[in-house]
C-alpha cells in the first residue's frame, strides 16, 4: 500500500496557528512532503512565505472553500544556501583592474573565458554597480555567463544597480537579488574573490 | 480623512484635543497590557503636539472567567502610564464581555496656533520615524510561542513607551506635520499624511528602523491579517523601485500597536530634530524618506 503523506488540517484556526502547525509538521517530516489545508488567504500566504523561506517548493490548489498547500522539502532543509556553493566571485565593475578602460573590458572578457574552462559548479557570481552591465544584453561576456550557468553556477545581479542603470529589462542571465541576499552570500560562502 | 484626534477651540488661545482608543490584549502580562493601551491612547494627543490632561478608562471584561486581580493589574498599568504622562484618570466605564478589551478616552489641550496636523507636509521636508516597526509581526510570533525573551522585552518596551518626548522634540524643531503609526501601518498613516498634505512622498527600505527579528519573523509567515488588509487597501497608491522583499513589504504594511510618531520636518531643521529626539531618550530616530513635492498622495518605496 502507498504510504500516505502527512496532512495538516488548519481550517478554522486563527493566525498564527496554521503556519505554526505546518512548520512543526514540516520539521518533523523525515523527508519528502506534507500538505496543509487552510480556509483563509492570510493563512495560505503566511504558510507559503514560511515554506519559501525554508527553501521548500510549494504548490497551491483551491477546492471550494478549502485551500490545499502541498510543500516539498529540499535536500538541505532550512538553509537558504546550497551546500555545494563554495566560491563567490564578487564583481563590482564592468572592467577588470585600474587603468585603461578598454584594457579593463578586454581583461574582464578574458577572465570569464578562462573561468568557463573550469566549469560553473560550486560557483556563485554576484554583479553589483557597473558590474551588472556584464549580465545584460550587449555584454561581451554574456555567452560565457550563460555557459557557466548551464554548468551549475548561480548568477545574481543587484536589483538596485539594474534600476540605476535602467537595465532591468535587459538582464540576459541569472536572477535579480537584493542587499540582504548579497550580504548573506558574502558571509557564508567560504571563499570570496573580489573583481 | 480625519486627523489623529478631534480638536475643539474653547478660546482664541486654548483648544481641546480629544481621542479614544481601545483593543484586545496584545501581551499576556496584564500590567504591561494596561501600559501599552494607555501609551497607545495618549499617542493621538502627542501626534498633534498637544499635552494630555485627563483620561477615562474603557473596560470590557469577562469577570467570571478572569479574576478581578487581572483587571486591577490592567487598570494599574493604565493609571501608571497616564501618571507618567502627567495626566490623571478621572474615572471610566466597564461592561461584561467574553473577550477583555481595554483603552482610554483622553483629553488634552493646546494653543490653536501650535497645533501640528497631518496635512502640513511640504515639498522637500524629510520624514522621521521615532520607533522601530514590526510590533504586529512580533505580537503574532509571540502568540505562536516563537518569540525569544530578548525580543519580547524589546517589543514590550517599545509598545509601552510614551510618545511624549518625541512630541516635545518635534515642537522644538518646527515640525510641519505629524501622525502616529498604529493600525494602518507605516504606509497607511503615511498615505493619510501625504494625501491630506497634497504631496507625493518616498521611503527608503535601507533606512527603516526595525524591532529585533521582525524581518526574520515576517519571512517565516508571522504576518497578521491586518497587514494583508492594509496592503490591499493601499497598493494602488504605492510604487516600488528596486528590490523590496516580501518581508520588507509586510513590515511596511504591518499594523502597529502604540507605534512611533512620523514627523515631517524641513530639511534644514532635520539635525535639530534628531538631536532633540536623542536628548529625549529616543535611541534610533531615523530619517526614512522625504516629501518629493505637490501630488496626490503617491508613495514610492526604494528597495535594497
Amino acid at each position: 500500500m502507498e504510504k500516505h503523506e502527512e496532512i495538516v488540517d488548519a481550517r478554522g484556526l486563527a493566525c498564527p496557528q496554521p503556519v505554526i502547525l505546518t512548520r512543526r509538521a514540516l520539521e518533523a517530516a523525515e523527508k519528502g512532503s506534507i500538505t496543509a489545508v487552510v480556509d483563509s488567504e492570510v493563512a495560505r500566504d503566511n504558510i507559503v512565505k514560511m515554506a519559501t523561506a525554508l527553501s521548500c517548493s510549494v504548490d497551491v490548489n483551491r477546492q471550494g472553500k478549502d485551500i490545499y498547500i502541498h510543500i516539498t522539502k529540499p535536500e538541505h532543509f532550512g538553509t537558504a544556501l546550497e551546500a555545494h556553493e563554495n566560491l563567490l566571485f564578487f564583481v563590482t565593475s564592468d572592467t577588470l583592474g585600474k587603468g585603461s578602460e578598454d584594457l579593463g573590458r578586454l581583461l574582464m572578457k578574458n577572465f570569464f573565458y578562462a573561468l568557463t574552462e573550469q566549469g560553473g559548479l560550486g560557483k556563485v557570481i554576484i554583479f553589483i554597480n557597473s558590474g551588472v552591465t556584464l549580465a545584460c544584453s550587449g555584454s561581451p561576456v554574456l555567452d560565457y555567463l550563460y555557459e557557466l550557468q548551464q554548468d551549475g553556477a548561480e548568477i545574481l545581479s543587484c536589483g538596485t544597480c539594474l534600476d540605476y542603470y535602467r537595465l532591468r529589462d535587459r538582464l540576459g542571465v541569472g536572477q535579480i537579488t537584493n542587499m540582504y541576499t548579497i550580504l548573506e552570500y558574502l558571509q557564508k560562502v567560504p571563499r570570496v574573490i573580489y573583481l | 480623512m480625519p486627523d489623529d484626534a478631534g480638536v475643539f477651540r474653547l478660546r482664541p488661545d486654548l483648544a481641546l484635543v480629544q481621542t479614544v482608543d481601545f483593543f484586545t490584549p496584545v501581551v499576556d502580562d496584564p500590567y504591561l497590557f494596561g501600559q501599552v493601551a494607555a501609551a497607545n491612547a495618549l499617542s493621538d494627543i502627542y501626534a498633534m503636539g498637544a499635552t494630555p490632561l485627563t483620561a477615562l478608562n474603557l473596560v470590557a471584561f469577562p469577570s467570571c472567567t478572569l479574576g478581578a486581580e487581572v483587571l486591577s493589574e490592567i487598570l494599574r498599568g493604565g493609571c501608571d502610564k497616564v501618571a507618567e504622562a502627567g495626566a490623571v484618570v478621572l474615572g471610566g466605564h466597564s461592561v461584561e464581555d467574553d473577550e477583555p478589551k481595554y483603552g482610554l478616552a483622553v483629553t488634552g489641550v493646546i494653543h490653536p496656533d501650535e497645533l501640528i496636523t497631518n496635512h502640513g507636509a511640504q515639498g522637500g521636508d524629510l520624514l522621521v520615524l521615532t520607533k522601530p516597526l514590526g510590533t504586529g509581526i512580533l505580537v503574532t510570533a509571540l502568540k505562536g510561542g516563537l518569540l525569544g525573551p530578548a525580543e519580547e522585552k524589546a517589543l514590550g518596551e517599545t509598545m509601552a513607551a510614551l510618545n511624549e518626548g518625541a512630541a516635545r522634540a518635534m515642537r522644538e524643531a518646527g515640525a510641519t506635520a505629524c501622525t502616529d503609526i498604529t493600525g494602518f501601518g507605516l504606509l497607511g498613516h503615511l498615505r493619510e499624511m501625504a494625501f491630506n498634505s497634497g504631496v507625493d512622498v518616498e521611503i527608503e527600505v535601507a533606512a527603516l528602523p526595525l524591532l529585533p527579528q521582525a524581518r526574520e519573523f515576517a519571512a517565516q509567515g508571522m504576518v497578521p491579517a491586518g497587514a494583508y488588509r492594509n496592503r490591499e487597501h493601499l497598493a494602488p497608491y504605492v510604487e516600488i523601485v528596486g528590490e523590496v522583499t516580501a518581508a520588507d513589504q509586510d513590515l511596511l504594511y504591518d499594523p502597529q500597536t502604540s507605534g512611533g510618531l512620523l514627523i515631517a520636518v524641513p530639511e534644514e531643521r532635520k539635525d535639530e530634530l534628531l538631536s532633540a529626539l536623542r536628548r529625549e531618550g529616543i535611541s534610533r530616530p531615523r530619517v526614512i524618506g522625504r516629501v518629493i513635492g505637490s501630488g496626490s498622495g503617491k508613495i514610492t518605496i526604494r528597495g535594497i
